[in-house]
């Protein structure tokens, strides 16, 4: 074991103090009165903490409103993507059928390619077509099509990590496509599956630029929703402070529990 | 009850795997397909279950033709070469598995069978356990318990052993057959690449090379008469020496030439009756096979002289290489220039490099094969 040095430790306080001193900054003005932000010397606690700028910022700007609309969207889109990506990487892997090779190459470019390309057209056939403007069905759509692939490629390689001589034993009972990826390899894979709804979340959740301009105010998602704070009066900082710690949330919880299963699901053990 | 598989050929893409495959398997016997790696035995284990089909052939059992059969209605139970054993389920759920599928079964019915099985293979006590926390060899244990609780009619192993470490695999050997055999009306198939395996487990043969069938039969048989050199040299362990030879009639006698190691033995009458070949040509050409076990192996001439053993042919020659196989030496020797001879003794020694030593073979314990076709002419148990 390499032992660590001062100088590790140095460093790895200087990275964290870095990235973690934003997101503290963020919770402490979350805290603070419009005074006590601009106060110099800067405060490094908030004086007087209160929790009015929170509910300001859920009910007086419809912040609550906008974080169910984004959990709405991200859950539903997650499992969606999961299932379809679920079917989609057994089939590539174990059945052999015409453009095969062609598919899996044309989903994968598809996240190689920067979303932007894709606004117009999508505004075009999400609003214009379908009349799904300001509409968060528009929105579950649409984020399949960066959240399949993504899905895909990590459910590949976990079945195809998973020897074929298991879907031998099963066959040889009789049980069919089917019944075998879901009662044999599912259980199987499950921390998998996890990761992948759980990073097919965070995409649909923090999604920016397709939510800005498909929705207005119905369907408008917590990601866009910040924009409501600067007003010709003035920037509400608390509240918009607030707002971003809220929205920050599911992104953090969900990478201090996929953690746990991104690790098993790297060293699946295979019998 | 026979299984018999009729003419089976199947392709993969454009290879022919198996070609024209005929064999029969009785109940009550262990029919072994014998073959290396690549020559189709699991592909023909996966056509009798049902896995693959046959791509012209039928597969027939008792008096029906299971061909169109799918593999759940064919009552066979199939042991893989990786086990196969599903890592989310403890060892009591894999066994009880191709039970509680079918859901013909309570789970009082269930738990019985499964507890009987699992004492057969002395596994009770793991049921609890998880495939990753087994042994290799136990996790094989279990594999065949799960073949062996449905009670199937066809018991199919794909090289059971091979993933096994040495030890294991002998002491499974035994054990292997007792079990096999415990119910007599099974049929079962054991495919593997080991000669050792086949002849200590099987009753028949079949030796697959290259998807061809090439000699089916008893095993000690096959092993005692290959039909030719490819038999020959699959079906040995350790490897046959081979030699160019000849066989000429001088001097109103036969004489067997065998030119790498500069020796002449004229053939006795035994030999000569049992030639199967056309003796009235006066010469031919042949390949010489003499088994490794089949030398007697000396350190001095004079070792060899008060060994009192009589009609023998010697050799001498110095030692190249040798190697330790299991309990068992194999001294590989360098005889006149060019020849060389490797020598099977029945204990651990060690021996030096460029030691001369003398070595001796019975004159008919050997193999005569045509040059030209490599069918078999001579063995010492030909029966005319």
């Amino acid at each position: 074991m390499k032992t660590i040095t001062i100088v590790n430790i140095l460093v790895i306080i200087a990275i964290a103090l870095l990235t973690l001193f934003p997101l503290y900054w963020l919770i402490i003005t979350s805290f603070k009165s419009y005074i006590e932000i601009y106060a110099n010397p800067p405060y490094l606690y908030p004086p007087h903490p209160t929790l009015e700028y929170y509910i300001d910022a859920l009910y007086k700007f419809q912040g609550l409103k906008y974080l169910i609309n984004s959990s709405i969207v991200a859950t539903t889109n997650a499992a969606i993507a999961t299932i379809i990506s679920l079917l989609a990487a057994y089939a590539i892997s174990r059945f052999d059928f015409k453009g095969k090779d062609n598919l899996f190459f044309t989903f994968v470019s598809m996240r190689m390619a920067p979303p932007a390309i894709f606004a117009v057209a999508y505004y075009y056939i999400f609003c214009s077509t379908l009349g799904l403007r300001d509409n968060l069905i528009a929105l579950i759509i649409l984020y399949n099509v960066f959240n399949i692939p993504i899905a895909i490629w990590l459910l590949l390689s976990a079945i195809d990590a998973i020897p074929r001589d298991l879907d031998a034993v099963a066959q040889l009972e009789g049980l069919g496509p089917f019944k075998i990826l879901f009662r044999i390899h599912a259980p199987i894979i499950k921390g998998t599956i996890a990761v992948a709804y759980l990073l097919t979340f965070l995409n649909a959740f923090n999604e920016y630029l397709f939510a800005s301009f498909i929705t207005s105010t119905e369907a408008r998602t917590i990601t866009t929703a910040l924009q409501g704070m600067v007003t010709v009066a003035g920037v509400y900082w608390s509240q918009m402070a607030a707002l971003g710690v809220l929205s920050a949330l599911p992104g953090i919880i969900i990478a201090v529990i996929a953690r746990r299963y991104l690790v098993t699901g790297l060293t699946m053990g295979m019998v | 009850m026979k299984l018999q598989l009729n003419h089976v050929s199947k392709w993969y893409k454009n290879v022919k795997a198996l070609n024209d495959v005929s064999i029969e398997c009785e109940s009550g016997k262990i029919t072994a397909l014998f073959g290396p790696a690549g020559s189709g035995k699991t592909t023909l284990l996966k056509i009798i279950a049902g896995l693959e089909r046959p791509d012209n052939g039928k597969i027939i059992f008792g008096d029906k033709d299971i061909t169109p059969l799918p593999p759940h209605h064919r009552e066979v139970a199939f042991v893989f070469q990786t086990y196969g054993l599903f890592p989310h389920l403890t060892v009591y759920d894999n066994i009880a598995f191709p039970l509680k599928v079918t859901k013909k079964y309570s789970s009082s019915e269930i738990d019985k069978r499964v507890k009987e099985v699992a004492d057969i293979l002395k596994i009770s006590d793991v049921l609890q356990k998880y495939p990753a926390q087994l042994s290799g060899g136990q996790r094989q244990r279990v594999g065949i318990a799960r073949a062996l609780v449905k009670d199937a009619k066809i018991l199919l192993l794909d090289e059971p052993l091979t993933n096994l470490d040495y030890k294991i695999r002998e002491t499974m050997r035994g054990e292997l057959r007792k079990i096999l055999l415990s119910s007599k009306d099974k049929v079962v198939v054991y495919a593997t690449p080991d000669p050792i395996e086949a002849l200590s487990i099987s009753d028949y043969i079949n030796i697959l090379i290259h998807g061809n069938l090439l000699q089916s039969g008893e095993t000690t048989n096959v092993y005692n008469n290959p039909r030719n050199i490819t038999v020959a040299q699959f079906f040995s362990y350790p490897p046959m020496n081979l030699f160019n030879g000849s066989l000429s009639y001088e001097n109103n006698s036969w004489m067997l030439n065998i030119h790498e190691i500069k020796t002449s033995i004229k053939l006795n009458e035994k030999v000569i009756r049992n030639l199967s070949a056309d003796t009235s040509t006066k010469y031919r050409d042949v390949t010489v096979g003499i088994r490794p076990g089949d030398f007697m192996f000396f350190l001095s001439y004079e070792e060899y002289e008060r060994s009192k053993k009589e009609g023998l042919v010697t050799l001498s020659g110095k030692v190249l290489t040798s190697e330790v196989l299991g309990s068992e030496t194999l001294i590989h020797i360098r005889i006149a220039e060019k020849g060389r001879i490797s020598v099977l003794i029945p204990e651990l020694r060690p021996i030096e490099l460029e030691l001369p030593v003398v070595i001796a073979f019975n004159p008919l314990n050997i193999y005569i094969f045509d040059k030209k076709s490599g069918e078999l002419i001579y063995s010492p148990y030909h029966i005319p």
